[in-house]
Protein backbone atom coordinates (compact mmCIF):
# COMPACT_ATOMS: atom_id res chain seq x y z
CA UNK A 1 0.00 0.00 0.00
CA UNK A 2 2.96 2.26 1.15
CA UNK A 3 4.67 1.50 -2.46
CA UNK A 4 1.79 2.21 -4.69
CA UNK A 5 1.20 5.37 -2.62
CA UNK A 6 4.55 6.46 -3.23
CA UNK A 7 3.86 5.20 -7.12
CA UNK A 8 0.92 7.03 -7.39
CA UNK A 9 2.68 10.16 -6.09
CA UNK A 10 5.54 10.65 -7.68
CA UNK A 11 3.36 9.52 -10.96
CA UNK A 12 0.85 12.37 -10.31
CA UNK A 13 4.02 14.71 -9.67
CA UNK A 14 5.19 14.23 -13.08
CA UNK A 15 2.36 15.55 -14.44
CA UNK A 16 1.82 19.07 -12.58
CA UNK A 17 3.52 22.51 -13.07
CA UNK A 18 5.34 22.97 -9.45
CA UNK A 19 3.03 26.35 -8.67
CA UNK A 20 0.44 23.52 -8.57
CA UNK A 21 2.41 20.80 -6.25
CA UNK A 22 3.39 23.63 -4.16
CA UNK A 23 -0.10 24.28 -3.53
CA UNK A 24 -1.21 20.78 -2.94
CA UNK A 25 1.44 19.73 -0.89
CA UNK A 26 1.83 22.86 1.36
CA UNK A 27 -1.63 23.43 2.09
CA UNK A 28 -4.99 21.81 3.25
CA UNK A 29 -6.80 22.03 0.15
CA UNK A 30 -8.78 18.93 -1.20
CA UNK A 31 -6.17 17.18 -3.27
CA UNK A 32 -3.44 16.58 -0.22
CA UNK A 33 -4.37 13.27 0.11
CA UNK A 34 -2.66 12.28 -3.68
CA UNK A 35 0.65 12.97 -2.27
CA UNK A 36 2.68 10.16 -0.21
CA UNK A 37 2.99 12.66 2.79
CA UNK A 38 1.47 15.50 5.04
CA UNK A 39 1.38 18.75 5.16
CA UNK A 40 4.38 20.92 6.66
CA UNK A 41 3.29 21.42 10.43
CA UNK A 42 2.95 17.72 10.31
CA UNK A 43 6.43 17.40 9.98
CA UNK A 44 6.99 18.83 13.36
CA UNK A 45 5.96 15.68 14.96
CA UNK A 46 8.68 13.67 14.14
CA UNK A 47 11.08 16.32 15.54
CA UNK A 48 13.00 14.07 18.05
CA UNK A 49 14.74 14.37 21.47
CA UNK A 50 17.38 12.10 22.00
CA UNK A 51 18.47 9.69 24.65
CA UNK A 52 21.91 10.30 26.34
CA UNK A 53 24.53 7.74 24.74
CA UNK A 54 25.14 5.29 27.07
CA UNK A 55 28.24 6.54 29.04
CA UNK A 56 29.42 2.99 30.10
CA UNK A 57 31.51 1.85 33.03
CA UNK A 58 31.88 -1.89 33.90
CA UNK A 59 35.76 -2.73 34.25
CA UNK A 60 36.80 -6.04 34.24
CA UNK A 61 38.14 -7.00 37.15
CA UNK A 62 39.13 -10.50 38.87
CA UNK A 63 36.33 -9.98 41.24
CA UNK A 64 35.61 -11.68 44.67
CA UNK A 65 36.25 -15.26 45.10
CA UNK A 66 32.83 -16.46 47.34
CA UNK A 67 30.63 -14.36 45.48
CA UNK A 68 29.43 -15.07 42.34
CA UNK A 69 29.54 -12.35 39.75
CA UNK A 70 25.41 -11.61 38.51
CA UNK A 71 26.12 -10.79 34.37
CA UNK A 72 26.55 -13.67 32.29
CA UNK A 73 29.34 -13.65 29.41
CA UNK A 74 28.11 -13.23 26.51
CA UNK A 75 27.63 -15.55 23.62
CA UNK A 76 31.08 -16.07 21.77
CA UNK A 77 32.70 -15.37 24.37
CA UNK A 78 34.42 -17.59 27.48
CA UNK A 79 36.79 -18.16 29.97
CA UNK A 80 39.30 -20.34 31.91
CA UNK A 81 39.76 -19.35 35.33
CA UNK A 82 42.16 -21.59 37.86
CA UNK A 83 41.70 -20.95 41.70
CA UNK A 84 44.13 -21.89 44.32
CA UNK A 85 42.09 -21.66 47.79
CA UNK A 86 44.82 -22.90 50.44
CA UNK A 87 42.19 -23.95 53.44
CA UNK A 88 45.13 -24.04 56.34
CA UNK A 89 43.50 -25.54 59.75
CA UNK A 90 46.49 -25.32 62.52
CA UNK A 91 44.04 -26.39 64.91
CA UNK A 92 44.14 -29.74 63.65
CA UNK A 93 47.58 -29.64 61.81
CA UNK A 94 45.80 -29.69 58.62
CA UNK A 95 45.74 -28.13 54.75
CA UNK A 96 43.90 -28.41 51.87
CA UNK A 97 45.09 -27.07 48.66
CA UNK A 98 41.77 -26.77 46.79
CA UNK A 99 42.43 -25.47 43.04
CA UNK A 100 39.41 -26.16 40.93
CA UNK A 101 39.38 -25.15 37.61
CA UNK A 102 36.93 -23.57 36.14
CA UNK A 103 35.19 -22.82 32.66
CA UNK A 104 32.79 -20.41 31.66
CA UNK A 105 30.79 -20.22 28.28
CA UNK A 106 28.57 -17.87 27.20
CA UNK A 107 25.52 -19.38 25.78
CA UNK A 108 23.23 -16.61 24.82
CA UNK A 109 19.94 -15.75 25.50
CA UNK A 110 21.19 -14.21 29.13
CA UNK A 111 22.14 -18.04 29.85
CA UNK A 112 25.97 -18.93 30.84
CA UNK A 113 27.51 -22.75 31.39
CA UNK A 114 30.19 -23.51 34.01
CA UNK A 115 32.45 -26.27 35.13
CA UNK A 116 34.65 -26.25 37.74
CA UNK A 117 36.99 -29.16 38.10
CA UNK A 118 39.10 -29.16 41.41
CA UNK A 119 42.40 -30.91 41.70
CA UNK A 120 43.02 -30.90 45.74
CA UNK A 121 46.35 -31.68 47.49
CA UNK A 122 45.46 -32.91 51.10
CA UNK A 123 48.08 -32.35 53.73
CA UNK A 124 47.89 -33.80 57.36
CA UNK A 125 51.10 -32.98 59.76
CA UNK A 126 51.39 -34.42 62.91
CA UNK A 127 48.82 -34.08 65.69
CA UNK A 128 49.36 -36.06 68.66
CA UNK A 129 46.40 -34.67 70.66
CA UNK A 130 44.72 -36.50 67.37
CA UNK A 131 46.75 -39.32 67.96
CA UNK A 132 48.52 -38.50 64.70
CA UNK A 133 52.26 -39.50 64.89
CA UNK A 134 53.21 -38.37 61.37
CA UNK A 135 52.42 -36.30 58.37
CA UNK A 136 50.99 -37.92 55.64
CA UNK A 137 49.86 -35.88 52.07
CA UNK A 138 47.30 -37.25 49.29
CA UNK A 139 46.44 -35.75 45.39
CA UNK A 140 43.51 -36.08 43.30
CA UNK A 141 40.52 -34.71 42.15
CA UNK A 142 37.63 -33.23 44.14
CA UNK A 143 33.81 -33.18 43.50
CA UNK A 144 32.69 -32.04 39.96
CA UNK A 145 30.24 -28.73 40.12
CA UNK A 146 28.42 -27.81 37.06
CA UNK A 147 26.44 -24.71 36.74
CA UNK A 148 24.07 -22.88 34.76
CA UNK A 149 23.72 -19.11 35.21
CA UNK A 150 20.79 -17.39 34.02
CA UNK A 151 20.72 -13.27 33.93
CA UNK A 152 17.43 -11.80 34.74
CA UNK A 153 18.11 -8.13 34.72
CA UNK A 154 20.98 -5.87 34.30
CA UNK A 155 22.44 -2.81 35.67
CA UNK A 156 19.99 -0.25 35.15
CA UNK A 157 22.69 2.91 35.76
CA UNK A 158 25.97 2.11 36.60
CA UNK A 159 26.14 5.59 38.59
CA UNK A 160 23.04 5.31 40.62
CA UNK A 161 23.17 3.23 43.91
CA UNK A 162 19.31 2.67 43.32
CA UNK A 163 18.83 2.07 39.81
CA UNK A 164 18.31 -1.68 39.09
CA UNK A 165 21.02 -3.65 39.59
CA UNK A 166 21.97 -6.96 37.91
CA UNK A 167 20.10 -9.89 38.97
CA UNK A 168 20.45 -14.08 38.25
CA UNK A 169 19.79 -17.38 39.01
CA UNK A 170 22.23 -20.12 39.54
CA UNK A 171 21.48 -24.31 39.12
CA UNK A 172 23.95 -25.90 40.63
CA UNK A 173 24.97 -29.54 40.57
CA UNK A 174 27.60 -31.88 41.95
CA UNK A 175 28.66 -35.03 41.46
CA UNK A 176 30.55 -36.82 43.76
CA UNK A 177 33.70 -37.63 41.96
CA UNK A 178 36.31 -37.28 44.83
CA UNK A 179 37.56 -40.45 46.40
CA UNK A 180 35.48 -40.59 49.81
CA UNK A 181 35.38 -44.64 50.39
CA UNK A 182 38.26 -47.28 50.95
CA UNK A 183 40.43 -44.69 52.37
CA UNK A 184 43.64 -45.53 54.39
CA UNK A 185 44.20 -45.43 58.14
CA UNK A 186 47.47 -44.38 57.15
CA UNK A 187 46.91 -41.27 55.31
CA UNK A 188 44.75 -39.78 58.58
CA UNK A 189 42.01 -38.84 56.53
CA UNK A 190 44.42 -36.72 53.63
CA UNK A 191 43.37 -39.38 51.18
CA UNK A 192 39.37 -38.29 51.00
CA UNK A 193 38.86 -35.25 48.36
CA UNK A 194 35.36 -35.53 48.33
CA UNK A 195 32.09 -35.57 50.63
CA UNK A 196 30.61 -38.42 48.14
CA UNK A 197 27.22 -36.32 47.82
CA UNK A 198 25.05 -35.46 44.86
CA UNK A 199 24.28 -32.29 45.60
CA UNK A 200 21.77 -30.00 44.18
CA UNK A 201 21.35 -26.10 44.55
CA UNK A 202 20.24 -22.49 43.56
CA UNK A 203 21.95 -19.19 43.93
CA UNK A 204 20.69 -15.57 43.80
CA UNK A 205 23.07 -13.62 42.51
CA UNK A 206 23.06 -9.64 42.10
CA UNK A 207 25.56 -7.09 41.54
CA UNK A 208 25.19 -3.94 41.64
CA UNK A 209 27.63 -1.07 39.98
CA UNK A 210 28.08 2.64 41.65
CA UNK A 211 30.95 3.84 39.73
CA UNK A 212 33.82 3.71 41.44
CA UNK A 213 32.50 0.63 43.79
CA UNK A 214 30.43 -2.87 43.28
CA UNK A 215 28.45 -4.21 45.65
CA UNK A 216 28.21 -8.21 45.09
CA UNK A 217 25.89 -10.49 46.82
CA UNK A 218 25.09 -14.56 46.99
CA UNK A 219 22.62 -16.47 48.68
CA UNK A 220 21.84 -19.98 48.03
CA UNK A 221 20.41 -23.02 49.36
CA UNK A 222 22.01 -26.64 48.78
CA UNK A 223 20.47 -29.94 49.26
CA UNK A 224 23.32 -32.47 49.81
CA UNK A 225 21.45 -35.93 48.95
CA UNK A 226 22.36 -38.83 51.24
CA UNK A 227 25.49 -41.16 50.65
CA UNK A 228 26.48 -44.37 52.28
CA UNK A 229 29.91 -43.57 53.53
CA UNK A 230 32.74 -46.10 55.10
CA UNK A 231 35.22 -46.09 58.32
CA UNK A 232 37.65 -42.95 58.53
CA UNK A 233 35.40 -40.64 56.58
CA UNK A 234 35.40 -37.32 57.58
CA UNK A 235 32.70 -34.81 57.68
CA UNK A 236 32.32 -31.95 55.75
CA UNK A 237 33.13 -29.69 58.65
CA UNK A 238 36.25 -30.84 58.61
CA UNK A 239 36.66 -32.38 62.08
CA UNK A 240 34.07 -35.48 62.72
CA UNK A 241 34.56 -38.72 61.52
CA UNK A 242 33.59 -41.91 61.66
CA UNK A 243 35.47 -44.41 63.92
CA UNK A 244 37.88 -47.00 61.88
CA UNK A 245 36.03 -49.76 63.25
CA UNK A 246 32.96 -48.71 62.63
CA UNK A 247 30.59 -50.11 59.54
CA UNK A 248 29.35 -48.31 56.64
CA UNK A 249 26.73 -45.42 57.61
CA UNK A 250 23.94 -44.03 55.84
CA UNK A 251 24.73 -40.24 55.90
CA UNK A 252 22.18 -37.74 55.60
CA UNK A 253 23.85 -33.93 55.46
CA UNK A 254 21.42 -30.93 57.03
CA UNK A 255 19.90 -28.15 54.75
CA UNK A 256 23.01 -26.28 53.62
CA UNK A 257 23.25 -22.39 53.18
CA UNK A 258 25.44 -20.33 51.33
CA UNK A 259 25.87 -16.23 51.89
CA UNK A 260 28.52 -14.18 50.98
CA UNK A 261 28.68 -10.66 50.08
CA UNK A 262 31.62 -8.17 48.44
CA UNK A 263 32.36 -4.48 48.46
CA UNK A 264 34.71 -3.58 45.27
CA UNK A 265 36.95 -0.41 44.46
CA UNK A 266 38.05 -0.32 41.31
CA UNK A 267 40.82 2.54 41.38
CA UNK A 268 42.03 2.29 37.97
CA UNK A 269 39.34 1.40 35.40
CA UNK A 270 41.64 0.92 32.67
CA UNK A 271 43.52 -1.72 34.31
CA UNK A 272 41.20 -3.17 36.45
CA UNK A 273 43.13 -2.59 39.49
CA UNK A 274 41.22 -2.47 42.76
CA UNK A 275 40.51 -4.05 46.05
CA UNK A 276 37.79 -5.82 47.47
CA UNK A 277 36.39 -6.63 51.69
CA UNK A 278 34.02 -9.58 51.04
CA UNK A 279 32.13 -11.67 53.94
CA UNK A 280 31.64 -15.36 53.26
CA UNK A 281 29.68 -18.06 55.58
CA UNK A 282 28.10 -21.61 55.32
CA UNK A 283 25.72 -22.70 57.79
CA UNK A 284 24.75 -26.48 57.97
CA UNK A 285 21.58 -27.09 59.55
CA UNK A 286 20.70 -30.54 61.35
CA UNK A 287 17.72 -31.16 58.94
CA UNK A 288 17.53 -31.79 55.57
CA UNK A 289 15.16 -30.04 53.35
CA UNK A 290 13.80 -33.40 51.66
CA UNK A 291 15.25 -36.45 53.76
CA UNK A 292 14.49 -35.77 57.33
CA UNK A 293 16.77 -35.21 60.20
CA UNK A 294 20.31 -35.24 59.39
CA UNK A 295 22.72 -37.17 61.01
CA UNK A 296 26.14 -35.55 59.78
CA UNK A 297 27.05 -32.65 62.29
CA UNK A 298 25.34 -29.29 62.29
CA UNK A 299 28.06 -26.47 61.59
CA UNK A 300 28.26 -22.41 60.57
CA UNK A 301 31.34 -20.24 59.55
CA UNK A 302 31.33 -16.98 59.03
CA UNK A 303 35.13 -15.83 57.31
CA UNK A 304 36.29 -12.30 56.07
CA UNK A 305 38.61 -11.48 53.25
CA UNK A 306 40.47 -8.82 51.92
CA UNK A 307 41.33 -9.15 48.57
CA UNK A 308 43.55 -7.20 45.70
CA UNK A 309 43.28 -7.30 42.03
CA UNK A 310 44.54 -6.26 38.51
CA UNK A 311 43.74 -6.73 34.97
CA UNK A 312 47.08 -7.14 32.78
CA UNK A 313 46.74 -7.81 29.62
CA UNK A 314 43.32 -5.98 28.97
CA UNK A 315 42.89 -5.89 24.69
CA UNK A 316 39.82 -6.21 23.14
CA UNK A 317 40.13 -9.91 22.06
CA UNK A 318 41.83 -11.31 25.07
CA UNK A 319 42.37 -10.02 28.64
CA UNK A 320 43.63 -11.40 31.99
CA UNK A 321 42.48 -10.79 35.51
CA UNK A 322 44.37 -11.36 38.52
CA UNK A 323 43.06 -12.03 42.28
CA UNK A 324 44.82 -12.54 45.47
CA UNK A 325 43.59 -12.16 48.97
CA UNK A 326 42.83 -13.80 52.75
CA UNK A 327 40.18 -15.74 54.38
CA UNK A 328 40.19 -14.71 58.24
CA UNK A 329 37.72 -16.74 60.41
CA UNK A 330 35.09 -14.62 62.05
CA UNK A 331 32.92 -16.72 63.37
CA UNK A 332 32.35 -20.42 63.81
CA UNK A 333 30.23 -22.70 65.18
CA UNK A 334 31.41 -26.50 65.02
CA UNK A 335 33.75 -25.20 62.93
CA UNK A 336 37.84 -24.92 62.39
CA UNK A 337 39.20 -21.61 62.55
CA UNK A 338 40.47 -21.92 58.92
CA UNK A 339 43.08 -19.40 57.41
CA UNK A 340 42.89 -19.34 53.60
CA UNK A 341 45.46 -17.70 50.97
CA UNK A 342 43.71 -17.40 47.58
CA UNK A 343 44.72 -16.44 44.26
CA UNK A 344 43.31 -16.76 40.96
CA UNK A 345 44.05 -15.68 37.01
CA UNK A 346 40.91 -15.96 34.74
CA UNK A 347 41.64 -15.28 31.16
CA UNK A 348 38.96 -14.04 29.15
CA UNK A 349 38.46 -14.97 25.41
CA UNK A 350 36.32 -11.87 24.23
CA UNK A 351 33.68 -12.99 21.57
CA UNK A 352 32.21 -9.77 19.32
CA UNK A 353 30.38 -8.99 22.28
CA UNK A 354 32.84 -8.43 25.13
CA UNK A 355 32.87 -9.91 28.19
CA UNK A 356 30.55 -9.69 31.22
CA UNK A 357 29.26 -6.87 32.50
CA UNK A 358 30.94 -4.43 30.36
CA UNK B 1 42.33 -0.78 64.36
CA UNK B 2 39.41 1.04 64.15
CA UNK B 3 41.10 4.16 63.36
CA UNK B 4 42.69 2.74 60.14
CA UNK B 5 38.47 1.09 59.39
CA UNK B 6 37.56 4.86 60.07
CA UNK B 7 40.50 6.61 57.38
CA UNK B 8 40.20 3.65 55.03
CA UNK B 9 36.01 4.51 55.10
CA UNK B 10 36.74 7.93 54.81
CA UNK B 11 39.60 7.58 51.83
CA UNK B 12 37.03 5.20 49.87
CA UNK B 13 34.20 7.61 50.25
CA UNK B 14 36.27 10.78 48.98
CA UNK B 15 37.11 9.03 46.20
CA UNK B 16 33.91 7.63 45.54
CA UNK B 17 32.04 10.96 45.58
CA UNK B 18 35.02 12.25 43.33
CA UNK B 19 34.63 10.23 41.07
CA UNK B 20 30.53 10.20 40.37
CA UNK B 21 31.43 14.30 40.72
CA UNK B 22 33.65 13.95 36.83
CA UNK B 23 32.25 16.44 34.67
CA UNK B 24 31.36 13.69 31.88
CA UNK B 25 29.24 11.42 34.56
CA UNK B 26 27.47 14.29 36.18
CA UNK B 27 26.69 15.62 32.72
CA UNK B 28 25.41 12.21 31.70
CA UNK B 29 22.95 11.77 34.94
CA UNK B 30 21.71 15.40 34.54
CA UNK B 31 21.22 14.45 30.69
CA UNK B 32 19.36 11.15 31.81
CA UNK B 33 17.17 13.08 34.42
CA UNK B 34 16.18 16.23 31.60
CA UNK B 35 15.42 13.07 28.85
CA UNK B 36 12.96 11.49 31.74
CA UNK B 37 11.43 14.84 32.33
CA UNK B 38 10.72 15.74 28.49
CA UNK B 39 9.11 12.62 28.29
CA UNK B 40 6.52 13.59 31.35
CA UNK B 41 6.52 16.98 29.50
CA UNK B 42 7.63 18.95 31.87
CA UNK B 43 9.89 21.45 29.88
CA UNK B 44 11.36 24.04 32.79
CA UNK B 45 12.77 21.06 34.77
CA UNK B 46 14.19 19.94 31.30
CA UNK B 47 15.67 22.77 30.60
CA UNK B 48 16.90 23.44 34.16
CA UNK B 49 18.66 20.10 33.80
CA UNK B 50 20.27 20.01 30.48
CA UNK B 51 21.65 23.80 31.54
CA UNK B 52 23.36 21.90 34.59
CA UNK B 53 24.78 19.13 31.77
CA UNK B 54 25.75 21.70 29.43
CA UNK B 55 28.09 23.74 31.90
CA UNK B 56 29.54 19.81 32.39
CA UNK B 57 29.63 18.77 28.98
CA UNK B 58 29.60 21.33 26.07
CA UNK B 59 30.35 19.22 23.67
CA UNK B 60 27.71 16.38 23.67
CA UNK B 61 25.25 16.41 20.54
CA UNK B 62 22.71 15.13 22.46
CA UNK B 63 22.22 17.82 24.82
CA UNK B 64 22.38 20.13 22.41
CA UNK B 65 19.95 18.83 20.42
CA UNK B 66 17.47 18.57 23.17
CA UNK B 67 17.81 22.35 23.86
CA UNK B 68 17.22 23.24 20.60
CA UNK B 69 14.24 20.38 21.16
CA UNK B 70 13.20 22.35 24.25
CA UNK B 71 13.36 25.63 22.59
CA UNK B 72 11.23 24.86 19.31
CA UNK B 73 8.38 24.10 21.76
CA UNK B 74 8.83 27.05 23.39
CA UNK B 75 8.64 28.79 20.22
CA UNK B 76 11.83 30.00 19.94
CA UNK B 77 12.91 28.69 16.70
CA UNK B 78 16.26 31.24 15.97
CA UNK B 79 17.76 29.35 19.37
CA UNK B 80 16.74 26.11 18.26
CA UNK B 81 18.29 26.69 14.90
CA UNK B 82 21.18 27.44 16.50
CA UNK B 83 21.53 24.55 18.71
CA UNK B 84 21.38 22.24 16.44
CA UNK B 85 23.74 23.66 14.02
CA UNK B 86 26.36 23.28 17.09
CA UNK B 87 25.08 19.42 17.79
CA UNK B 88 25.52 18.99 13.81
CA UNK B 89 29.27 20.55 13.80
CA UNK B 90 30.44 18.52 16.82
CA UNK B 91 29.46 15.70 14.69
CA UNK B 92 31.41 15.37 11.30
CA UNK B 93 29.95 11.89 10.09
CA UNK B 94 26.93 10.12 9.33
CA UNK B 95 25.74 10.76 13.04
CA UNK B 96 24.82 14.39 11.95
CA UNK B 97 21.51 12.75 10.88
CA UNK B 98 19.33 13.01 13.53
CA UNK B 99 20.05 17.34 13.56
CA UNK B 100 20.29 17.70 10.42
CA UNK B 101 16.97 16.00 10.05
CA UNK B 102 15.80 17.94 12.97
CA UNK B 103 16.79 21.31 11.95
CA UNK B 104 15.26 20.79 8.66
CA UNK B 105 11.74 20.02 10.36
CA UNK B 106 11.72 23.33 11.84
CA UNK B 107 12.78 24.80 8.53
CA UNK B 108 10.01 23.47 6.59
CA UNK B 109 7.49 24.51 9.29
CA UNK B 110 8.83 28.09 9.04
CA UNK B 111 8.39 27.54 5.32
CA UNK B 112 12.16 28.39 5.12
CA UNK B 113 12.06 25.74 2.30
CA UNK B 114 15.37 26.56 0.38
CA UNK B 115 17.41 26.45 3.51
CA UNK B 116 15.48 23.18 4.68
CA UNK B 117 16.77 21.64 1.05
CA UNK B 118 20.28 22.68 1.33
CA UNK B 119 20.55 20.87 4.47
CA UNK B 120 18.67 17.77 3.43
CA UNK B 121 21.22 17.54 0.30
CA UNK B 122 24.28 17.14 2.08
CA UNK B 123 22.37 13.38 3.02
CA UNK B 124 21.37 12.62 -0.16
CA UNK B 125 24.82 11.51 -0.89
CA UNK B 126 25.36 9.20 1.39
CA UNK B 127 25.37 5.27 1.13
CA UNK B 128 21.93 4.81 3.31
CA UNK B 129 19.85 7.45 4.53
CA UNK B 130 18.03 7.93 7.68
CA UNK B 131 14.53 6.48 8.03
CA UNK B 132 12.12 9.56 7.29
CA UNK B 133 13.96 11.00 5.00
CA UNK B 134 13.39 10.12 1.88
CA UNK B 135 10.02 12.15 1.97
CA UNK B 136 10.90 15.55 3.76
CA UNK B 137 13.60 15.90 0.75
CA UNK B 138 10.72 14.94 -1.24
CA UNK B 139 8.74 17.68 -0.08
CA UNK B 140 11.88 19.91 0.45
CA UNK B 141 11.87 19.08 -3.55
CA UNK B 142 8.51 20.08 -4.35
CA UNK B 143 8.33 23.17 -2.43
CA UNK B 144 11.57 24.35 -4.26
CA UNK B 145 9.97 23.50 -8.03
CA UNK B 146 11.90 20.34 -8.64
CA UNK B 147 8.93 17.91 -8.77
CA UNK B 148 10.61 15.73 -11.71
CA UNK B 149 13.41 15.35 -9.06
CA UNK B 150 10.99 14.72 -6.22
CA UNK B 151 9.52 11.77 -8.28
CA UNK B 152 12.69 10.40 -8.94
CA UNK B 153 13.54 10.31 -5.26
CA UNK B 154 10.79 8.25 -4.37
CA UNK B 155 11.30 5.84 -6.96
CA UNK B 156 14.76 5.38 -6.26
CA UNK B 157 15.82 2.40 -4.42
CA UNK B 158 18.14 3.76 -1.64
CA UNK B 159 18.72 2.02 1.55
CA UNK B 160 17.45 3.27 4.83
CA UNK B 161 18.05 2.91 7.90
CA UNK B 162 16.23 3.33 11.31
CA UNK B 163 17.52 6.47 13.33
CA UNK B 164 20.90 4.86 14.90
CA UNK B 165 20.05 6.84 18.75
CA UNK B 166 17.31 5.69 20.89
CA UNK B 167 15.00 8.85 20.91
CA UNK B 168 10.96 10.16 22.64
CA UNK B 169 9.11 11.74 19.70
CA UNK B 170 6.40 13.88 20.71
CA UNK B 171 4.22 16.23 18.68
CA UNK B 172 3.69 19.79 19.23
Amino acid sequence: MRSFSLYFGALFLFFLQPVEARALSSGSGAGDFLLPFSDDAAVAKDFQALAPPFLPWGPNTSGPFFTGTAEVEPVGSWYIEPFAYDYMTPGISASSLSMPMRLGVGLGHNLEFDTFLPLIQNWQGAAPSQGIDRSASHFGVGNTHFEVKWQLTSDGNVYLPFAMPAMALTFDFWIPSGQYQNLNPQDYGADQLGNGTYNEGVMFLLRKHVKPFMVYIQLGDIVENPAAVGPGYTFNNGTDQIPWNSGSVHMVDGNLTYYAGALEYVANTEWGAGGLLELYGETQSGTSLFFGPANAPAWSFLWIAPEVEITWPHAQKFSATWGAGVALPVTESNYPKTYTPMGTVTLYFNGPFGYRGM
Amino acid sequence: MKKIVLLTCLALSATGCAATTEPSVRAYLHERKAFEELGKGHLAAAEADLKLALRDNPKEPSILNNMAYIKYKEGDDRKAIGYLEQARALRNNDNDEPYILNEARILIVRHRYRRALSLLSLIEPRRTWPKGYRKMLAKALIHNGQNAKAMAILLENHDETATSESSLSVSR
